[in-house]
């Protein structure tokens, strides 16, 4: 699939949050950022490179990943959108930072030595910012295990921690390999419901998240058009084992995550295990993806169980 | 009287009884049509022995709202573009014309995404109700009594235009991401996954709505001859117009809250059926209300056939039928005048 | 039914339709209301017929007020043709005459046998029944007045307020229709004409009220009708003369203004 012809899917998009669930062109544009990254790692590979010491990020995802890597004290501003617990991993670090709305301008308030930005940054902005001599990293959505390891690494660099950024791939590869997964045994179906009945297709990050849990994404079987809009009643129908809800915590509501209150669903309670996943967890494609796959294991094996007594 | 067919329409008896039973087949189909491949006999059976299989859920808990929402939010639109039409005495009046689900949109929008709809569950449909009650208001505010056709279309941009406008803004102001895009939901309306639960919350105003306004059959044929011939046949006009904007808001508020705005179902019902009551306002309700609730079903089966993702909205199809038939009834009034 | 009107005052804005008016109507009599335009002629049916609020002044039936008698029974007792002789929608005649029954009938059930022998006679009565069938928009101008007039007469009312009800006719059907009127008045019925043909309103009407500028000039039989009157109302003279008994007044040329008002 490529560019042509392809919707941003509902909502996201926006300054902060990067386009969720997408595929195709997505790992088309982590594949030019990546070399953009590296052009800016050769340019501050330096022997001159200090380590930033005015770090400001604009998107939530770097947020995550400035918060856990960085000295205290080097961030200096991190979005609003990391402030709320419901939608971001590091709230309680981050709400003792001043927030920004992720405008390049106000980035230029603290005058950084770093600025940490998202997929979907103004060209404008970034100019701006590069005009005025402020580094800019772009952080993007990896869409694989491989690319969420390389994206640590990547932002670790930027913020000259290198070490820091190799410790937190360990730990991650440390979770996941306690994970245990039965392969004796036929994998358990499973389906994702995100808001506005969309789910997750094969080559997505939440895809491999499944996989890594032991599952079997079911929604790579169906013959989905090109958005992975699925119908409810497919959902209902397919004979999964697991149904997986993936839904967004921000609080207020809208039509799209109210359909995941659908009384259909609750009424196929008894026929399968119906868990929520929160949407933070791979989101960013951060180290937290570890803790979704957690989650999603032990789903499975409740599910298996409770199988086993019907 | 004389029960002679020509210009007389049809007997109204046999009439009603005809489209009630056509209202039923075509909601029995809409139970048949979805996305999945459903047993429809074996989901019937299990839900009678109450065997929660999937099938049956999907019968039950997404069909069967779809298609009784359907038929009582069509009827409801039928009968209020009815009603207004004897009301205003202008065969271009329509809830969705005029405003009225504009307004009703705005007021679902407010008590849905501020948070409200979440603590009580009745205040959507009572959002809805609200927001019909203000547009009316300021649809009759601007148009008076006996205002012209011009007038009337005016008013209801206006009304429509601001209610839009305060929509769209209240969906931007809202901090969920999703939000700022579902405007195309409430503007044009759909049928897509409701519930059952939406259906009870809706059907009880719905039900007052559709009795206020059935009630006022006699005096919308009196309003025939004008509002001082009615008033000396004995008809409080005062209390006719208010009867009248509450039913309506009624009817069409709560519908609004559920399936977002469809428009022209108002709008097509009764042009299509007025020439087979003789075009009597008052025998014109029932009808209407039923033609509404077909045209409606009808259009819901086909978006779900129609192999465009996503779904496509329900005032997209009303639409494409309607607002031809618009257009050719202001030329005709124009050439009239 | 004996209607008493006093007092009656009536103000658009700053303009006063009716200033102060004192008219007494019972039935049996057809009573012709003329005067020029805008003399609140329509204003004072209105009024008599419960759809206009006075500013002073009140109208009572057989004693009562209009609240008091109620607005069925006052629909039932007193029926009202309106000047504007509009249907909204293209009705049959047959249902528009119908719709005159509608203060007797019971909301939502069929018309009674009584209903339907009204309708048939109002239709008889103003010679429409061959258009019976026929929409109403269909009809010429004087035909939609005759239907319409049919409508006023079906309700059976003990009292027509009927507001310029031949000024849409052709010389035959306005014979034909004041003498209708006169012999429904005759039956018991009281009836309220406005009229501009001030020949049809000397030769039928059994009283005369002349109102100009929103007050009563003369109140009499039709002798009251005098060239003083005429000029002061109208201001116009007449020729007069009479044939086979009968009045006619035909207004001739504009009356000299009087040196001494």
């Amino acid at each position: 699939m490529g560019l042509a012809g392809k919707r941003p899917q509902a909502a996201h998009g926006s300054f902060f949050l990067p386009c969720a669930a997408g595929e195709g062109d997505r790992a088309k544009r982590g594949g030019g950022w990546g070399a953009l990254l590296l052009a800016a790692l050769v340019a501050i590979a330096s022997p001159a490179f200090a380590k930033p010491q005015r770090v400001v990020s604009l998107n939530l995802c770097a947020d995550e990943l400035a918060l856990r890597l960085a000295d205290p004290g080097v961030v200096k501003s991190v979005t609003w959108l990391s402030q709320d617990s419901r939608s971001a991993n590091m709230a309680a670090k981050a709400a003792a930072l001043p927030a920004n709305d992720g405008h390049a301008e106000e980035a230029l308030a603290y005058d950084p030595d770093l600025v940490l930005v998202g997929p979907f940054a103004d060209p404008a902005s970034v100019a701006l910012l590069k005009q005025v001599g402020a580094p800019v990293v772009e952080v993007g959505a990896p869409q694989t295990f491989d690319g969420v390891r390389r994206q640590i690494r990547d932002v670790a660099a930027s913020l000259g921690e290198p070490e820091r950024g190799e410790a937190l791939i360990a730990e991650l590869d440390a979770r996941l390999a306690r994970v245990a997964v039965d392969l004796s045994r036929p994998r358990l179906k499973a389906v994702v419901l995100r808001p506005n009945g969309f789910t997750v297709g094969p080559g997505s990050l939440v895809d491999e998240i499944l996989t890594r849990a032991g599952l079997d994404n079911l929604a790579a079987r169906l013959d989905i058009a090109a958005d992975q809009q699925v119908p409810l009643e497919v959902v209902a129908l397919l004979g999964a084992d697991l149904l997986i809800l993936d839904r967004d915590e921000n609080g207020a509501p809208s039509l799209a995550d109210a359909a995941l209150d659908h009384p259909a669903i609750a009424a196929l309670a008894g026929r399968m295990t119906i868990v929520s996943l929160p949407s933070r967890l791979w989101t960013c494609g951060g180290p937290e993806v570890a803790e979704a796959v957690e989650r999603l294991a032990a789903s499975a094996a409740a599910a298996r169980a409770r199988r086993a007594t019907q | 009287m004389s029960a002679r067919a020509t210009g007389a329409g049809v007997r109204y008896g046999p009439l009603v009884a005809a489209l009630a039973a056509l209202a039923l087949a075509v909601a029995l189909v809409s139970l048949m049509v979805g996305y999945a491949r459903l047993d429809v006999p074996a989901a019937l059976a299990d839900a009678f022995a109450g065997r929660s299989t999937a099938a049956a859920v999907v019968l039950e808990q997404i069909r069967l709202p779809r298609a009784a929402l359907g038929a009582t939010v069509g009827f409801s639109l039928g009968l209020a573009g009815a009603a207004l039409q004897g009301l205003l005495r202008n065969p271009l009046a329509d809830p969705g014309v005029i405003g009225v689900s504009g307004g009703a949109a705005l007021g679902a929008v407010v008590v849905f995404y501020s948070g409200l709809a979440g603590a009580f569950a009745l205040a959507m449909p009572l959002g809805g109700v609200a927001g019909a009650v203000v547009a009316a208001l300021l649809l009759y505010a601007l148009v008076g009594r006996g205002a012209g056709t011009m007038t009337l279309i005016l008013a209801g941009v206006t009304v429509n235009s601001f209610a839009g406008a305060l929509t769209a803004l209240a969906l931007n102001l809202s901090p969920n991401p999703y939000a700022a895009y579902e405007i195309m939901f409430w503007l044009m309306g759909s049928l897509a996954d409701r519930s059952l639960p939406q259906l009870w919350l809706a059907l009880p105003l719905t039900i007052a709505g559709w009795a206020l306004l059935l009630a006022s059959a006699p005096a919308l044929d009196a309003l025939t001859l004008g509002e001082d011939t009615a008033a000396s046949l004995g008809f409080d006009l005062g209390r006719l117009r208010a009867q009248l904007v509450a039913g309506a808001a009624l009817a069409v508020g709560a519908a609004v809250a559920v399936t977002g705005a469809i428009g022209f179902v108002g709008l097509v019902a009764p042009h299509l059926l007025r020439p087979l009551v003789g075009n009597r306002p008052g025998r014109l309700l029932l009808v209407s209300g039923l033609g509404g609730a077909i045209i409606l079903l009808i259009a819901d089966i086909a978006v779900r056939l129609i192999p465009v993702h996503p779904e496509l909205k329900l005032g997209v199809a009303t639409a494409l039928i309607g607002a031809p038939l618009l257009y050719s009834l202001i030329d005709r009034m124009r050439k009239e005048a | 039914m004996r209607i008493e009107a006093r007092g009656l005052v009536v103000r658009f804005g700053a303009r006063a339709a009716l200033a102060g008016v004192d008219c007494d109507l019972v039935s049996g009599e057809l009573v012709g209301l003329i005067g020029p335009n805008g003399a609140g002629k329509s204003t004072l049916l209105r009024v008599l017929a419960g759809l206009q609020r006075v500013d002073a002044g009140e109208a009572r039936y057989d004693g009562l007020s209009a609240a008091e008698l109620g607005r069925t029974a006052l629909a039932r007792r007193v029926a009202y043709l309106a000047q504007s002789g509009l249907s909204h929608w293209p009705l049959r005649v047959d249902h528009v005459v119908g719709l005159g029954r509608l203060p007797h009938r019971r909301p939502f059930s069929p018309p009674s046998a009584a209903d339907r022998a009204a309708v048939e006679a109002a239709l008889a009565a103003a010679e429409v029944v061959e258009l019976r069938g026929r929409p109403i928009g269909t009809l010429s101008g004087g035909e939609r007045a005759r239907a319409l007039l049919a409508r006023a007469l079906a309700v059976e009312a003990e009292m027509l307020l009927a507001d310029e009800p031949v000024a849409a006719l052709d010389p035959l059907h306005q014979l034909r229709a004041m003498t209708l009127l006169r012999a429904g008045a005759r039956n018991g019925a009281g009836v309220v004409a406005v009229l501009h043909d001030l020949t049809l309103a000397t030769r039928f009407c059994d009283r005369l009220i002349v109102l100009a500028e929103g007050r009563v000039v003369a109140d009499g039989p039709p002798s009251a009708l005098t060239d003083a009157v005429l000029a002061e109302a109208y201001g116009v003279t007449a020729l007069r003369g009479e044939r086979d008994g009968e009045p006619f007044v035909v207004p001739w040329r504009a009356a000299e203004p009087n040196p001494g008002n």
